[in-house]
């Protein structure tokens, strides 16, 4: 309570919220710096620029980013720069840890990490916040959230879950809440078809066959990029997904049928946010 | 308003679990519908301080439209009126969205004026038209000044 050594005798923490458009999507980061607000806020554009980085390299909707020209065959991956050559080892990495349900390369045999940038980009945006002294803050990587270690409100330990509808339905809503306080859990991600459609295509399967058993699934891990990528693979995998991410340490996930019926696996009960 | 084939409302109704998969049964559902009933209730009423805009000076009712703000899939434009430094109305009239993605805007305008502010909680899901909303709002409430 009354320790006045330097290292506590930081400055009363500052509510900030910072929120970005980037890769096609929205990045909220909401939390409290103990930095002076225009310190926080150089902090924040710097992390939000590794994200516009980031895209400039990988954006596949960008004809002339390093990545459009990789898949073009106009250049090899040792002429992109190393971001590109790292993502290629982490997909060849997650693909072979998921049993190939998770895959960045396509039907067409071209490379799309997209499922892998924003959460990898998110997380690296992450850690530069961290470095720079700002450690209470959760981040919202359009829908795929990360809670830093050192939280100190309870409402940022909880997380809702969208129901399995777009936004924009009118039954639209929370699903339900988690709650990661005192778990080693800091990520979930969620990967379902209802706000883009069938966008995940069943690596297992010829040609681009839509993973259809689930409508969404939602994993919790201890990293953001651990959760999205096995989200992305259960959603793929479908109903055998429960088994196989009950064999999986440090992985918990919520899985929701198409007629609304839920499953989950064996760990994910003790996660639901209870009445205070 | 969806376009899937699923049933209108799978939430508002508990249907019991018949399957074998549905190893955790009832517990879960129950436990569910306590989080689930919180959560909502956090959703519709964020903890959120009420938001003041333009100060005591701002005694006359006024109303700016936001720029267009993009998303993934069109555009959300707002039409926002203040009176007496509260927000009183936001007009989403002018956004864009395929498949019916119109019918959230009522909700979240709603949701907005029932919060006074954005101080939406983490949610785990597609939210693009939430993060679009959100900006175009924060738009808008730059512009009352």
């Amino acid at each position: 309570m009354t320790d006045f050594s330097p290292a506590h005798s930081h400055h009363e923490s500052k509510p900030f919220e910072h929120i970005e458009l980037a890769m096609g999507t929205g990045f909220s980061f909401r939390g409290r710096s103990p930095l002076s607000d225009s310190d926080t806020s150089i902090v924040l554009n710097q992390a939000c620029a590794i994200l516009h980085e980031a895209d400039r390299i990988f954006s596949l909707y960008k004809p002339e980013s390093p990545l459009s020209r990789l898949a073009r065959g106009e250049t090899s991956v040792a002429e992109c720069p190393p971001a590109v050559n790292e993502i290629w080892d982490a997909c060849e990495a997650w693909e072979k840890t998921t049993d190939g349900w998770f895959s960045a390369f396509t039907p067409e045999h071209t490379f799309d990490p997209s499922g892998l940038v924003k959460t990898w980009a998110a997380n690296r945006a992450a850690e530069f916040v961290l470095e720079r002294g700002i450690t209470d803050f959760t981040l919202n990587a359009g829908g795929d959230v990360m809670i830093s270690d050192g939280v100190t409100e309870a409402i940022d330990w909880r997380m809702g879950i969208s129901k399995p509808v777009s936004i924009a339905a009118e039954d639209a809503g929370v699903l339900t809440v988690v709650d990661l306080h005192r778990t080693p859990f800091r990520a979930m991600a969620t990967s379902g078809s209802a706000e883009r459609g069938a966008h995940i295509w069943n690596p297992k399967a010829g040609g681009r066959e839509p993973a259809k058993e689930f409508v969404q699934v939602s994993v919790i891990a201890r990293d953001l990029v651990t959760a999205d990528v096995w989200a992305t693979a259960a959603f793929a995998e479908g109903e055998r997904a429960i088994d196989h991410l009950n064999r999986i340490a440090d992985i918990e996930a919520l899985f929701v049928y198409a007629d609304g019926e839920l499953a989950a696996t064996n760990g994910f009960v003790n996660l639901f946010a209870k009445a205070q | 308003m969806q376009s899937s084939n699923q049933p209108a409302s799978p939430y508002t109704e508990v249907t019991l679990p018949t399957k074998r998969k549905w190893k955790l049964g009832a517990t879960l559902f129950s436990l569910m519908s306590i989080a689930g009933g919180l959560a909502v209730n956090n959703y519709l009423n964020p903890p959120s301080d009420t938001v003041t805009i333009g100060g005591s000076t701002a005694s006359a009712e006024k109303t700016v439209t936001s720029d267009q703000i993009p998303y993934e899939f069109g555009y959300v434009e707002l039409t926002v009126t203040s009176k007496d430094g509260k927000l009183s109305a936001i007009d989403v009239g002018t956004s864009t969205a395929t498949d019916g993605r119109e019918q959230a805007y009522p909700y979240l305008v709603e949701y907005a004026i029932a919060a006074q502010g954005t101080n939406f909680s983490n949610l785990s899901g597609a939210t693009y038209t939430t993060d679009a909303f959100k900006v175009a709002l924060e738009n808008a409430i730059s512009k009352l000044g």
